[in-house]
């Protein structure tokens, strides 16, 4: 072989899961096995096809890995033992860092890791707020409002976040990127401390009017 | 000496799966195994944690067994399927990876090095009480009831050694042990879709919907199963599969903690049942008898 790899195939290899890359022989066992796939352009086969052959745009454009669920089901299927779930989410992050993303699930995964890195727990009030307000999607927000009541009768949305000792550890460790370089800044900060606000000042009300019962069972 | 081990709860069960933790923490108490929450814990950052940086996908499950070392354990108990995956396969990675491992633990306060397992409750109760001696600790047999496990994906994929990747058989030897009637269903297995509930939530409806049909298709009374994503896209998400297939399913969500809280003799309210979306209490009532 005198033929260098395509610059973006080397790129891929480089990766977590993508070092076997080239293994590949389009049997089309992952794609088979994608429960995605209705959504999909193109599927995993040909994603694969394509970062063999060094087609950078159309893989880190795709909306293909942005609609992958995690499953593992191709990974533990591929004949060639690819890691092929390892590598789609690898390939998120590529897509991020060169700027080819335009997804509502890339927004999500930014919005909740920001989120985590915030109090080093998970917020699903937070979340929700940085999301939205990410994706400006007032339809979907919507839609969303009577699940979102039914979640909050039933206890399912906590008012205050939970916080480890030190979230400033996982910031500092690379979570999230430091401050500039993350969208939404200081207009959505102030939104999400408002947030917090209010509902820290309604859980205090209903605690204060309940008595401080422990309404938590049941 | 009784079983001790270190109890990871995650998020979700602090928050949309509470009733995950009252009965995952009821039935082990019951069981006479003691759990004892890891101070400090962080998020493992679900599928997200690598989506700014590739080690903080390590980074962020092995502080959670570092600090669970520190605190005296070397057994941690994840009931949610994400963290058991992230915080089992971290382990694996520590052990098989020194270079990463010590990159990640430049960044962490308390390093990690080593020596911790990570089990899921379901394959832990397997494994360390037994099914033959919980057969014996029934005292509501659910004789007659037809439950389908429903096992998704990270319960047992990529694939370890307590079962299958593809035809998984624990939670189906648990419901049997409790005297309920197993259902033989195509969907047990396959992605509920929890992961896009959000951003492409027609996805989620789609795959939920799958599993209930195929479910409900069958026979199944009720469905058991053993991660709180499952649980938000079969039970939180049901009624917007109702609407999308246009038939109604009412087919009741339970944690496999719950259905084995109930059998054990222990009372609705510590199980949390009345929490979810797609009600209970008739399921429950039939139970309770």
């Amino acid at each position: 072989m005198t033929s260098e790899l395509h610059p973006f195939l080397a790129e891929v290899m480089m990766l977590r899961g993508g070092k076997d890359v080239l293994e590949c022989y389009q049997c089309g066992t992952c794609s088979a096995s994608c429960p995605a796939l209705p959504d999909m352009t193109h599927g995993p086969r040909r994603i694969m096809y394509m970062i063999q052959n060094g087609m950078e745009q159309e893989v880190l454009s795709s909306p293909d890995i942005w609609r992958c669920v995690s499953c593992y089901s191709c990974m533990n299927r591929c004949p060639r033992g690819i890691e092929i779930t390892v590598l789609f989410s690898e390939l998120r992050r590529l897509a991020i860092q060169k700027g080819y993303v335009e997804d509502k699930e890339a927004e999500f995964g930014q919005a909740f890791t920001v989120t985590l890195a915030q109090h080093g727990r998970q917020f699903e009030p937070e979340l929700l707020t940085r999301y939205y307000w990410r994706v400006r999607d007032v339809v979907g927000l919507l839609g969303m409002v009577p699940l979102g009541l039914k979640m909050l009768v039933k206890g399912k949305l906590p008012f205050k976040p939970e916080r480890i000792r030190e979230p400033q550890v996982l910031q500092e460790a690379g979570v999230i990127p430091p401050k500039p370089a993350l969208p939404g800044g200081k207009g959505l900060d102030r939104v999400v401390a408002l947030m917090i606000g209010v509902l820290g000042f309604v859980d205090a009300l209903v605690k204060l009017v309940s008595g401080k019962k422990e309404a938590q069972h049941g | 000496m009784a079983n001790r081990y270190a109890y990871y709860p995650g998020c979700s069960l602090g928050s949309t799966a509470k009733e995950y933790d009252f009965s995952v923490r009821a039935v082990f108490a019951h069981l006479g195994l003691e759990l004892h929450e890891i101070e400090d814990w962080n998020c493992c950052g679900a599928t997200h944690s690598a989506i700014y940086k590739e080690d903080a996908r390590f980074l962020l499950s092995l502080r959670n067994l570092a600090l669970a070392k520190a605190q005296g354990f070397d057994t941690v108990i994840a009931p949610c399927s994400a963290c058991y995956k992230n915080l089992r396969r971290a382990t694996k990675l520590a052990d098989a990876n020194k270079n990463l491992l010590a990159r990640v633990n430049d960044q962490m306060k308390e390093p990690y090095n080593g020596g911790v397992t990570v089990l899921h409750p379901l394959y832990a109760i397997i494994r360390d009480f037994g099914l033959e001696a919980l057969k014996k600790r029934v005292v509501r047999p659910l004789t007659g009831i037809k439950i389908a496990s429903y096992y998704g994906c990270m319960l047992t994929r990529p694939v370890d050694e307590f079962d299958s990747a593809e035809r998984p058989t624990g939670l189906d030897q648990l419901v049997v042990a409790l005297g309920a009637e197993p259902v033989e269903y195509d969907y047990k297995a396959k992605c509920c879709g929890g992961a896009l509930a959000l951003s492409h939530t027609g996805s989620t409806v789609r795959m939920a919907a799958n599993v209930l049909t195929s479910a409900k298709g069958r026979g199944a009374e009720a469905i058991t199963l053993a991660c709180p994503m499952c649980h938000m896209a079969l039970d939180m998400y049901q009624g917007k599969a109702e609407h999308a297939i246009d038939q109604p399913l009412h087919l009741p969500v339970l944690f496999f903690t719950q259905l084995m809280g109930l059998a054990l003799g222990l009372e609705p309210t510590q199980l949390g049942l009345a929490r979810h979306i797609v009600p209970t209490q008739d399921l429950v009532a039939r139970i309770m008898g």
